[in-house]
């Protein structure tokens, strides 16, 4: 099952590196999505996949010892979807400003940080 | 963005999100839930109305209740880290209170995990709330 | 002890609350703190005296072995008596000074954490310790040296002084850190022990040389000793305090506390005197020549800072005992004489002493202060200057092997000085002719009682010295050499060598003050022909010259186009990963094809043909959609793989994504097709090496050999000690509830940033 999934995070890293190439602002910011989703798919994968058993603890009466999916990367891509979507807002708001400000949308004129 | 199925949908959707975000929260520590999708969805809760409405019906709050309930959040969470040391020594160390119910044959379980939670609720509604609500302000909504 | 440490720092924060009624006493008040300190200490002398230490230890971050271990010893004793005894006098001598200055509070909050970390300093039995309390040290006096920081000079001279003492503060930490590891522990009890298996280690050679930079640097000695005339930009109290009488003598008794443990070997011996010998010359020479008056005593000190080094490396027990008692003499004598230039200065609007002069007729209570510091700075009975002098000729004398020349350096330092001496107190005090810009005055009472005490404590203890060699010179000795010896301290030693050296001594400082008016042109010409190397500036130089190099490649490789930067970093990292995918031979993992689920499939073709969509759209509008599609199909593939909790915060979070860019796009530019088709296809082609990459490693990522993964204790631990089923609430909320601590806090700031951004023109 892996390899399905393998592929498709080497789409999404395609898309993403390919998007932060480009010299439009929007299309950067795009590419930053898809590389955090990417990512997180990666951790995901990375602790193996387990089906239909979800990271939840024994019940008093069951008596065998079941194999659940493991909750760390779990925790650890929860968070890191939140903050994906902090960092998003926070270069959406970044990338608007700065097209108000200078009024340029191509990233290859963002080459100072004074104002000259 | 003026819609009216949305302004009617948000009339009987925000108390909804707000009751289901409560439910998941609490639920959280034993079943799929917590501070974080119930943040999320009591955020929606918040902008979903602003969202269907036109500018100028958007009542300028006086309060700045996202800095209220980031920094209520942030406070929360802090507290109860810090609950840890005195106790312990540990800072975050969990910390419980079991509490009996008397009608129904169940403990009621309350502790710093929880109080921690209820932080990173109130803190992800903030961060939504406010984040939304300067953009709005900024593109002057319509 | 550890009481006294937090009493000063809490004094620190406390002078800042004390209500406006009591601000005129609020020196007084202050100097309470360390006043008490110092009494206690001193009723400790009779504990010490049975058990020989007084010490606490607590634990602190013993897994690099940094432990909250102070000791009071008999040389901490010293060090710490001189700390809150001279310091209680500086407070209520700087509350007078302060007046009329800006921001005195902060100058209060500045002294007393210096002064806590100096008591910390001496106190400390760790040396991981020491060294915070050292580099607070170095801090603190930045910020008294920068009190003044509108002007453009005492700028510099503080970034100086911090530079300067911090570039040593880390040589000697690398030292103790190798220290460390030699020996294993940081307690410096327990070096002591090793002290032969350390001396004999290879190491010993690079750690003696980078610990010396530490206190050579902290206690200016020859070539870094530059940054202490630059620190006289300083208010007086804080020259008179920390770059007289305490913070320049850090080296020093850093010094002689490691001597049981580096000392004694050829290596000590010669480094040490070599560089003492040079900085006590140098200092007491340059001293000759200058025209301010606290220059003058600038130089001086380093001069007898470079005394207290040479004596220190001679390393007898004489030598040692010599140090000790003329660390108290210069502390005594040299924070008077600064307190007093201080006065003159307040008094008269100068410090130049070509300007000054009659000032005994027109201030006499600080006359008689000043000059019976300077008699002990001279070296002259019956003050406790005479004896130090008379004990470090004696340790001259016996040096071992170079005695010759130590003893000859010290004669001619000791004539410049009683020369100096006798010109300071002619000139400023006696000369008939007066130029200063006000006329002078007798000083308030809280100008002349701390230098007075002090001065006359010199006086007191050079004619009843058996008190002090009894009860503090001998413990603190025996901290030092192992051996103990009897210490008879005297004012009269007989008619012997020594005493001709001084009657000698006299003689000349005497003489060569009669020449002055011929010597001192002569020097100052010498000077400009040999010595005209500012070492100062040629620091700032140095400084420049980073700087400008470091603009020079910045501009090269900071080119500033985004794009070019991060195909640097993609291609760097792909073709490092290939390289290592390719070695380890990733495509002979076992992925057997059966297992393949259908709905995965058919999600994986959604999410191939969403991507695609975004990436080829020329609308914005239909990108983000698509986009869209893709978050949703991840979040189906949490949910057949059992992440509940997952796949609902995805599903919301895409949602909040669509509709926050919902809102903005309108407002953002359309796309535009700014690269060329071969740009394009270049960009192309970097993507998929990376995607490729990256799928290798998701391959790979399932079959690397781990120990027991963390999450078992988890799973296992979840209800029993979480007290919840939902294990991955668990671990956000309890087991990892720090990292969901900073992860919140990230979420903060990141909404923070947002609202300044947007707010940024309207205020």
């Amino acid at each position: 099952m892996e390899i399905t999934l393998s592929i498709v995070i080497g789409v999404l890293y395609t898309a993403g590196v390919y998007l932060l190439l480009r010299r439009s602002l929007v299309k950067l910011i795009l590419g930053i999505i898809f590389l955090s989703n990417a990512t997180n798919l990666l951790i995901f994968l990375s602790a193996g996949l387990t089906k239909g058993e979800p990271a939840f603890a024994q019940k008093a009466g069951e008596e065998t010892a079941r194999q659940v999916a493991d909750p760390l990367p779990q925790a650890l891509v929860l968070t890191a979807i939140v903050i994906g979507f902090g960092i998003v807002a926070f270069t959406l708001a970044l990338k608007y400003k700065y097209h108000q400000k200078t009024g340029t949308y191509d990233l290859d004129q963002v080459k100072q940080t004074d104002q000259s | 963005m003026s819609s009216v199925i949305l302004k009617m949908a948000s009339i009987v959707l925000r108390p909804l999100f707000w009751v289901i975000s409560i439910w998941l929260l609490l639920r959280g520590h034993n079943h799929p839930g917590g501070g974080f999708i119930g943040g999320l969805i009591a955020g929606s809760a918040l902008i979903i109305g602003p969202l269907s409405r036109e500018a100028e019906e958007i009542k300028l709050e006086k309060k700045n209740y996202p800095l209220l309930f980031l920094s209520g959040g942030m406070i929360l969470i802090l507290l109860s880290a810090a609950l840890g040391l005195f106790t312990s020594d540990l800072m975050l160390e969990g910390l419980w209170m079991k509490i009996p119910l008397p009608l129904v044959d169940a403990t009621l379980k309350l502790g710093t995990p929880l109080m921690f939670d209820v932080g990173v609720y109130l803190t992800v509604i903030g961060f939504i709330y406010f984040i939304f609500n300067s953009m709005m302000e900024e593109w002057q909504w319509k | 002890m550890e009481l006294s440490i937090g009493i000063l720092f809490a004094a620190a924060v406390l002078s800042l609350s004390i209500p406006s009624r009591l601000r005129p006493l609020k020196g007084w008040i202050l100097s309470l703190f360390p006043l008490g300190i110092f009494i206690f200490l001193l009723t400790t002398i009779p504990e010490l005296q049975n058990n020989g230490v007084l010490e606490t230890n607590r634990s602190w971050m013993p897994g690099i072995g940094l432990n909250l271990h102070l000791l009071l010893d008999g040389l901490s004793l010293i060090f710490a008596l001189l700390i809150t005894g001279i310091g209680s006098f500086i407070l209520i001598y700087a509350h007078q000074y302060m007046q009329g200055y800006a921001h005195t509070n902060r100058f209060y909050v500045y002294l007393l954490v210096f002064m806590g970390s100096m008591l910390g300093l001496v106190l400390s039995a760790n040396l991981l310790l020491l060294f915070i309390f050292w580099e607070l040290t170095g801090i603190s006096s930045f910020l008294l040296i920068g009190f003044k920081h509108k002007e453009e000079n005492v700028r510099q001279s503080a970034i100086q002084a911090l530079l300067v003492t911090a570039f040593g503060g880390l040589m000697m930490l690398s030292g103790f850190v190798m220290l460390g590891l030699v020996s294993g522990t940081y307690e410096i009890n327990q070096m002591i022990g090793q002290s032969s298996s350390i001396i004999n280690h290879g190491w010993y050679l690079p750690i003696l040389i980078l610990i010396l930079g530490g206190a050579f640097s902290k206690s200016a000695q020859f070539p870094f000793h530059f940054w202490l005339p630059g620190a006289m930009q300083a208010p007086s109290p804080v020259s008179a305090f920390l770059h007289s009488a305490t913070m320049v003598k850090a080296g020093i008794y850093l010094m002689a506390r490691l001597n049981p443990v580096l000392g004694n070997t050829m290596e000590w011996q010669t480094i040490i005197p070599l560089i003492g010998g040079a900085t006590m010359l140098i200092g007491a020479y340059l001293a000759l020549t200058q025209k301010d008056l606290k220059a003058i005593l600038a130089y001086t000190t380093i001069s007898a800072l470079g005394t207290l080094m040479l004596l220190i490396g001679i390393d007898t027990e004489l030598s040692m005992k010599a140090a000790l008692i003329y660390l108290i003499v210069h502390a005594l004598y040299k924070g008077t004489l600064f307190m007093v230039a201080g006065s003159i200065d307040k008094k008269t609007g100068t410090r130049n002493i070509d300007l000054l002069g009659t000032l005994a007729y027109r201030m006499p209570i600080t006359t008689v202060v000043a000059l019976l510091a300077l008699l002990s700075m001279a070296g002259l009975p019956p003050m406790l200057g005479f004896i130090g002098k008379e004990i470090i000729y004696e340790a001259n004398i016996q040096t071992p092997n170079v005695a010759g020349i130590v003893t000859t350096l010290g004669v001619i330092s000791n004539i410049f000085m009683v020369w100096v001496s006798i010109f300071i107190g002619y000139r400023v005090f006696f000369r008939k002719s007066y130029q200063g810009y006000k006329t002078p005055s007798e000083t308030s009472f809280h100008f002349w009682i701390g230098p007075g005490i002090l001065a006359l404590g010199g006086l007191i203890l050079g004619l009843f010295p058996y008190q002090l060699g009894e009860n503090i010179i001998q413990p603190a000795l025996g901290v030092i050499q192992a051996e103990q010896l009897d210490i008879k301290l005297k004012l009269w030693h007989g008619f012997n060598r020594v005493f001709l050296l001084s009657m000698f001594t006299l003689l000349g400082g005497v003489a060569l003050f009669l020449l002055r008016h011929q010597l001192i042109p002569f020097f100052r010409r010498v000077n400009k022909k040999f010595f005209d190397v500012r070492f100062s500036d040629m620091f700032t130089g140095f400084i420049d010259g980073i700087m400008a190099f470091a603009k020079g490649h910045t501009k090269v490789i900071q080119h500033g186009y985004q794009r070019f930067y991060l195909m640097v970093i993609f291609l760097v990292v792909a073709a490092m990963g290939w390289f290592q995918l390719i070695n380890t031979r990733f495509w002979e993992i076992e992925m057997p094809v059966q297992q393949v689920s259908v709905y995965t499939v058919l999600i994986a073709l959604v999410i191939t043909v969403a991507t695609l969509f975004t990436l080829l759209s020329r609308s914005r509008l239909t990108a983000i959609i698509s986009m869209g599609v893709v978050g949703y199909g991840i979040a189906l593939i949490y949910l057949i793989y059992s992440a509940v909790d997952l796949a609902i915060t995805q599903l919301l979070v895409e949602t909040l994504t669509v509709v926050i860019f919902v809102l903005v796009i309108f407002k953002l530019p359309r796309f535009a097709s700014l690269s060329s088709r071969a740009s394009k296809l270049r960009d192309a082609g970097i993507a998929l090496i990376v995607g490729g990459f990256m799928t290798g490693i998701a391959m790979k990522a399932k079959h690397l050999e781990l120990k027991e993964p963390i999450s078992d204790f988890f799973v296992k631990n979840a209800p029993g000690k979480g007290f919840g089923d939902n294990i991955v609430n668990v671990i956000l909320v309890d087991f990892r509830a720090l990292d969901t601590l900073g992860e919140v806090t990230v979420l903060m700031i990141a909404a923070l940033g947002v609202v300044a951004l947007l707010k940024i023109d309207r205020s």
